[in-house]
């Protein structure tokens, strides 16, 4: 009861003027990732505020220049809208060994311009160990920022391999971002990543083997006739190209506006469907407390009880 | 039940360096032991602004900011830290700083408000330890 409170207080405090408004958004944010609990409890508080306008997720490997490219699209956009506000939720990763982290995407993203300008938020989050390149506080997190008034949310993922795409459940559309050098026709061809791109973007693009790596991906990605998925070049280091992928976004999301309303709906679905069993796991963990599963364990290897009898037990005990 | 089973995110700091002083290998090494011991360690770059520093700090809603110092300028860049902290109601996120200062700025710093000061040879086990008790006092002032 007093854990509610204290969200509908730090709420209302983001939408007052006082000078602790961002400071109460960004402690909503530490709280949005202690439990997927809390975050459909902060998902559900601000059910009535504005989500931002775009969630953009960028993902690619690591090293292909998303924190340096997220970097260049807050600075097009501050250019374009200086009157808007913009949201950065960058992941980095967590130690498997000791849970620690150290997260330094923003670093690259801010401009000397744009650094202690109010209207960037930037958050940097770690993994805490869960797969799928963003965490479970990613949805709250960006509810909060539109809370704020961020027009605009930049999902930055941990640099993945093939097989990371949770990014797809929490961003409007989701730019692959590659560098030249990181494969060829087959990579392209593969299931995993490629399918959930809605933008690929090939950056370091003042390299000279950009070129031919952009022709490949380009004529593997279109080899099927009705697939449309834009192909774009840039380069973060010297800043080409940058308004060019700024305008595909905004192309590709107001195409369809019901479309994209779906969507979110779903992916709000998934969540809540998320939050319900990890918290059924939670329970089933402490009940299966170190001895117990010992116990149950050699019970069910010596054959003393059936492991469909036990399950149907702990289940049971679990509600 | 299930509350006391949540395991809790780890500590959130901002490790870094204000002001016009590059010399990276203290902080960077800072840094690590602390993501060793389990921390959530915000690494910012070099060269920034007070301003910068506690923007980011409020933003990522870090406990505590650990800055290091060769530059000789810990006084006035830590002095107007504190009162930015103030002015956005944000003096509960401790500082601590380390590096090369002098015993008598220590006691300066102290008399602003700075938890700790770590002064070059100081073991990283001490650091850890020193730090971590921090967290430990200011929990229970908010009970």
């Amino acid at each position: 009861m007093k854990k509610n409170k204290c969200i509908a207080e730090l709420i209302e405090d983001i939408h007052s003027e006082s000078v602790s408004r961002i400071r109460s958004a960004a402690r909503l944010m530490t709280m949005a990732e202690e439990s997927s609990l809390k975050t459909v409890e902060i998902l559900s508080a601000l059910v009535n505020d504005s989500m931002p306008r775009i969630i953009l997720g960028i993902t690619g490997a690591p090293g292909s220049g998303k924190s340096l490219l997220t970097g260049r699209l807050i600075a097009e956009f501050r250019k374009r809208y200086p009157k808007r506000m913009i949201g950065v939720i960058a992941v980095d990763p967590s130690s498997p060994f000791s849970g620690g982290a150290i997260l330094g995407d923003r670093i690259r993203m801010m401009s000397e311009k744009d650094a202690d300008n109010e209207k960037v938020f930037i958050r940097s989050l770690a993994t805490h160990g869960q797969i799928g390149g963003v965490t479970k506080g990613t949805r709250a997190i960006t509810a909060i920022m539109g809370a704020l008034g961020c027009d605009v949310v930049l999902i930055e993922t941990v640099g993945v391999g093939q097989m990371e795409f949770a990014v797809r459940e929490v961003s409007d559309a989701v730019a692959i971002i590659l560098a030249p050098g990181q494969g060829d026709t087959i990579q392209f061809l593969k299931a995993g990543l490629m399918e959930i791109g809605d933008i690929f973007v090939v950056n370091k693009s003042d390299r000279p083997d950009a070129s031919p790596f952009f022709a490949q991906l380009t004529n593997t990605l279109h080899l099927a006739r009705n697939e449309k998925r834009p192909v774009l070049m840039t380069s973060a280091l010297i800043g080409k190209g940058i308004g060019e992928f700024y305008d595909s976004v905004e192309e590709l999301l107001f195409r369809d506006i019901l479309w994209l309303k779906a969507r979110r709906l779903k992916q709000t679905d998934v969540i809540v469907r998320r939050a319900i069993l990890s918290e059924a796991e939670k329970r089933l963990h402490s009940l299966l407390h170190e001895e117990k599963r010992k116990e149950v364990v050699s019970d069910i290897l010596k054959g003393k009880t059936s492991f469909s009898q036990t399950v149907e037990d702990l289940l049971k005990n679990c509600v | 039940m299930t509350e006391n089973t949540e395991k809790k995110n780890p500590i959130r700091l901002l490790i870094g360096k204000v002001g016009l002083d590059g010399h990276t290998r203290g902080v960077q090494y800072v840094a690590h032991i602390f993501r060793d011991a389990g921390y959530e360690v915000i690494y910012p770059g070099l060269r920034k602004s007070p301003k910068q520093i506690v923007k980011m700090a409020i933003e990522e809603d870090v406990k505590a900011i650990g800055l290091s110092f060769l530059s000789g300028a810990h006084i006035p860049l830590i002095s107007e830290i504190m009162d930015l902290l103030k002015d956005k109601k944000a003096e509960d996120i401790l500082v601590f700083c380390g590096g090369v200062i002098p015993d008598d700025d220590i006691l300066i710093l102290k008399k602003m408000g700075v938890r700790e000061v770590f002064t070059p040879g100081t073991s990283d086990k001490i650091i850890i330890e020193k730090v971590t008790a921090l967290f430990a006092d200011s929990s229970d002032e908010e009970k």
